[in-house]
């Protein structure tokens, strides 16, 4: 196993964090990604094939999602490639979740939010 | 859209243009790794394809947009995807580019190639310091220059809208003279509301400041009420002056500059109410300037009075003009409109009274006036060496490339990828350069402190000539931008080498023939360039020499001194002849002075006046002549010698009105010699002057020029308020500048001393421009030199080097080494001879234009063969070193190295 540890790659970059959040609702093409992507972040996260595909194989390379076969989209009659979650991936992001939790929880500890909220 | 129709044609139509945008993808694709390209390329089509149609239905600018976004995205990610590939490839020898990112961070590969750097300038400590040196020679020059045409010429005034302000002065049409302009004209030209928004007359001079001791001449302003106005710049404390301020009865008010105020109040905020007195008046102070209120003439101004102007006077032509365009107008149009104005009053008048031409010209020309040649010829020599700075990196670099190729291509075949390679030796030269630019920051600093330094005083804005973060920000882009062009070539050319060709049989440990080509270019380039500023430097040398030889006509045992009586206290002429008497009686009485005399201007100083006279009355035929007025034994002081005919006798009138005429006026109309007993007359003199005497030339503007023609009058007859005593001593002239103080001070002590100054500082001061500009061009010279020769040097060492093989085996087999280093040495004399040949060419053609716009005589060609000769014997010393190298080749040891 090339990572024995999910912490080993944290912090997460936003563009993959994003990406395993999309897949988190499962199976995924790569348009899905953008698609999800772009409606969760209200348009200011814009992937393009490039950004993508650079970021799955990353993700691919260090084991955290898996490639499926190409099959037709559900939709359409283009066959396309899609990606899920691996066992690694969610404990990834998980992992990368309580990194961010406890920076949040440490934020709200200090006046630096408080004074935000207010 | 023909989205819903079915017919045919549009259907193809609108599958040809997906399948246009497809291809074009596809080619963009090309900028990834094929190993990506392999295995996403269909994905990463299908996703475009998606994009694309979302795009599409939104219109023209989306489609656009979508545009930008995707080659941005696909060449962005592509590089970055294939420099990924090749580190995972060279840390890991494995492929799985994909991994690359995550193993390693950008800053650590960075780190990575920087040691790598280091260990290289180790290996090649000498390459390092020379292309470090070089970068921060030019880079110096460069920043030393622009700094000077940054802060002369680009700064803008410190006026509200500078671009819109003008000066305005009337103009002799035919005569090319530009004249000062008369009160009248000035309280005209304020009436033309339809030319100029606002406008006023000034004059900067100088007053003597008594309240204090001892008695100060100081610069003074006078500004006719509308100059602060016109200006658009409002005092720092208090209030300007206006127009009431001139106004009959009113009290005498003054503004005061910044410095006056540190300096005389302490910058005291009290300072209005306060007063100073200037000869018998006290002015009330009323306003302080800004500390950046720039002076309209290089004198300053302590102080600003008012200026009144009587419309009637159409004599005192004394003033200056600036004046603000109104919305629209044009200084084109601003002169035609005043020149229509002018041509009826000079009808009406006389063109002597009211001059017909005017001249409009940027205020910003005016102040910043003809040192713009100068710095524009400075900025060339700096560009050129900065030229030859790059050539010479190039150079060198791809010198070492020859050495390095066996390295690099070790390093390749140990799975060291191109691009890796390739920014390796960019990351090396980017090093050097930015070490060079830093260096090359001090250098300025120093440059410019220096340059500061040995400029004339009276340069306009000096002050404003400094090295600030901008610069020094210009400076580091400039030696990045150098390290890049020069690096490129080489850094490919490594990242390029292959195995087989650098170790394989008959590889040589130096460049490959085919660069050769190349570097001689680079080296005739370098030697030609050389020659050129050479020989400029040449010229501008020869022409200092020239004047520092001219006889100026002046003894050198002078010490001379100003002195300006005040109207209010010395208000008869009666009066200023008995109080210059007594001063040069006194003077006269000082140890060790051995005559003293008198004259209104002197020669070299900045200040002469000009008569206009005619050889019969009334003829239509008039020349122009520098009038100077005499007193004592001025000629004898001065030692200017009396060539025929007799010297006005000191202290004593004339009786009938007599003048004397220098050599060079004697000569233009008597060449005979029959100078003495003809007549002159001057412009509204009825009466001639017969010519008493001739007597020697004196140089008064020019030490380039020949001497220019002079009338003397004498000063008893024609008494001046102001004048210059000037004393010959047998002794150090200005240990004599103190007695003579002390001695005007025992007449009165309100009466300042001032312009001080003796044959030798007048001299240095006229000659300090021209020694600047030599001073500059000739180390831009040596430099330029100095580069091509190394330059030349390297030539030769690298061929040297590339052939050691095949000199060691023609060594072994019993050649001559005598002949293979005179091979050696005409390989490089051949090529420093083609650039001399170039540069010879380029320096006559320089040399011409130079001619044109600078005044300089041509390169002689005695001149350019010193030159040749100088830069050819140069040459041979350094082809020689390292020939003699190749004759000390050991062919045994070259052998088994290979």
């Amino acid at each position: 196993m090339p990572h024995p540890s999910p912490h080993d790659l944290l912090p997460l970059t936003p563009v993959v964090f994003e990406i395993l959040l999309a897949l988190g609702d499962g199976e995924c093409h790569g348009y899905h990604i953008m698609r999800h992507v772009e409606t969760r972040t209200g348009g200011r996260v814009r992937l393009h094939a490039g950004t993508l595909y650079r970021a799955l194989a990353r993700m691919l390379a260090d084991g955290l999602i898996a490639e499926l076969d190409e099959r037709p989209d559900p939709g359409g009659d283009e066959r396309r490639r899609y990606y899920e979650l691996t066992p690694f991936g969610i404990q990834v992001a998980e992992a990368e979740m309580a990194r961010l939790d406890g920076q949040l929880r440490a934020a709200r500890g200090t006046r630096l939010l408080r004074r935000g909220s207010r | 859209m023909t989205d819903r129709q079915p017919d045919g044609d549009g259907r193809r139509a609108r599958d040809a243009a997906p399948a246009r945008a497809e291809r074009l993808y596809a080619l963009l694709l090309r900028s990834y790794p094929p190993a990506f390209r392999a295995r996403f390329a269909g994905a990463m089509t299908q996703a475009f394809r998606d994009r694309r149609r979302e795009a599409a239905a939104l219109g023209a600018r989306a489609r656009a947009a979508f545009w930008f976004v995707a080659i941005h995205d696909a060449v962005r990610n592509g590089l970055a995807e294939r420099m990924a590939a090749r580190r995972w490839t060279r840390s890991n020898g494995a492929t799985d580019h994909a991994a690359a990112d995550a193993g390693r961070t950008r800053a650590s590969f960075l780190a990575q190639d920087l040691r790598d750097a280091v260990r290289s300038f180790r290996r090649f400590p000498g390459v390092a310091l020379t292309v470090v040196a070089t970068i921060a020679l030019g880079i110096g020059a460069n920043i030393v220059i622009l700094a000077a045409v940054r802060g002369v010429l680009l700064t803008p005034l410190p006026f509200e809208a500078p671009d819109r302000l003008v000066q305005v002065v009337q103009t002799l049409p035919g005569r090319g003279g530009r004249a000062n302009v008369t009160p009248a004209a000035a309280v005209a030209w304020e009436a033309r509301t339809d030319v100029f928004a606002a406008s006023a007359a000034y004059a900067y001079t100088t007053a003597n400041l008594t309240g204090t001791t001892p008695a100060e001449r100081i610069p003074v302003a006078l500004v006719a009420g509308g100059f602060f106005r016109t200006l658009g710049v409002a005092p720092l404390v208090g209030r300007a002056l206006d127009a009431g301020d001139a106004a009959d009865g009113a009290p005498p008010v003054t503004v005061v500059s910044w410095t006056t105020w540190q300096r005389r109040f302490g910058g005291r905020p009290d300072v209005t109410g306060g007063t100073l007195r200037l000869g018998a008046t006290t002015y009330r102070i009323v306003g302080v300037m800004p500390r950046d209120f720039e002076p309209l003439s290089w004198r300053g101004a302590d102080l600003w009075l008012p200026l009144r102007l009587d419309p009637a006077n159409v004599d005192t032509a004394a003033y200056r003009v600036v004046a603000r365009l109104a919305d629209g107008v044009t200084p084109t149009v601003a002169r035609l409109a005043l020149e229509a104005d002018a041509a009826d009053r000079a009808r009406a008048l006389g063109a002597d009274r009211w001059p017909a031409g005017v001249s409009v010209r940027p205020l910003a020309t005016e102040i910043v006036g003809d040192v713009s040649g100068t710095f524009a010829a400075l900025q060339g020599c700096a560009l050129a060496v900065l030229l030859l700075a790059c050539a010479n990196l190039a150079h060198l670099l791809i010198a070492r490339s020859g050495w390095r190729r066996r390295e690099f291509a070790v390093r390749a075949a140990l799975g060291a990828g191109r691009s890796r390679l390739a920014r390796q030796a960019l990351t090396e030269q980017l090093l050097l350069a930015l070490a060079g630019g830093a260096l090359g920051v001090l250098l300025a600093a120093w440059g410019i402190g220096a340059l500061v330094s040995l400029a004339p005083a009276e340069t306009p804005r000096l002050d404003l000539i400094r090295l600030d973060a901008g610069l020094a920000i210009w400076a580091f882009g400039l030696a990045t931008a150098c390290g890049l062009i020069v690096g490129v070539v080489p850094a490919f050319r490594l990242s390029r080498t292959r195995l087989a060709s650098a170790l394989g049989a008959g590889a040589r440990a130096g460049v490959v023939p085919g660069r050769a080509r190349s570097l001689r270019t680079v080296v005739v380039v370098e030697m030609a360039l050389a020659v050129l500023l050479v020989s400029i430097s040449g010229v501008l040398a020869g022409r200092l020499r020239l004047e520092q030889r001219v006889d100026v006509g002046l003894d050198r045992q002078l010490a001379a001194a100003e002195v300006s009586l005040p109207g209010a206290a010395y208000p008869t002429s009666d009066a200023w002849r008995q109080t210059f008497a007594a001063m040069l009686d006194r003077v006269r009485a000082l140890p060790g002075v051995t005559a003293v005399g008198l004259v209104d201007t002197l020669p070299m100083s900045q200040s002469w006046s000009q008569v206009r006279y005619r050889l019969a009355e009334g003829d239509a035929a008039f020349d122009f002549a520098l009038s100077y007025r005499v007193a004592g034994d001025y000629f004898h002081a001065a030692g200017i010698r009396v060539e025929a005919g007799r010297a006005f006798d000191a202290g004593r009138r004339t009786g009938a009105p007599s003048v004397l005429v220098s050599h060079a006026l004697a000569r233009r109309h008597w060449p005979d010699g029959s100078a003495v007993g003809r007549r002159i007359w001057l412009d509204g003199v009825a009466e001639p002057f017969t010519v008493q005497a001739v007597v020697g030339d004196v140089h008064h503007r020019s030490l380039a020029d020949g001497p220019e023609a002079a009338l003397y009058f004498s000063a008893e007859d024609l008494p001046v308020p102001r004048a210059v005593i000037v004393a010959r001593t047998d002794g150090d002239p200005s240990a004599l500048l103190a007695p003579m103080r002390v001695v005007v001070a025992a007449i009165d002590p309100q009466l300042p001393l001032f312009n001080t100054r003796t044959t030798d500082a007048l001299r240095a001061d006229l000659l300090a421009l021209p020694r600047l500009l030599v001073g500059l061009v000739s180390a831009f010279a040596v430099l330029a030199l100095v580069l091509g020769l190394v330059g030349v040097h390297a030539v030769v060492a690298l061929t040297v080097a590339a052939e050691r093989r095949e000199t060691g085996v023609r060594l072994a087999l019993g050649a001559s080494p005598g002949a293979l280093a005179r091979g050696f040495l005409a390989r490089g004399l051949t090529l420093s001879a083609a650039g001399l040949g170039v540069g010879l060419g380029l320096s006559i053609a320089a040399g011409t234009a130079l001619a044109r716009v600078m005044d300089l005589p041509r390169p002689d060609a005695a001149l350019l063969g010193l030159v040749t000769v100088a830069l050819a014997s140069a040459a041979l010393l350094a082809c020689a070193i390292p020939a003699r190298r190749a004759l000390r080749t050991d062919p045994v040891e070259v052998m088994r190295s290979d």
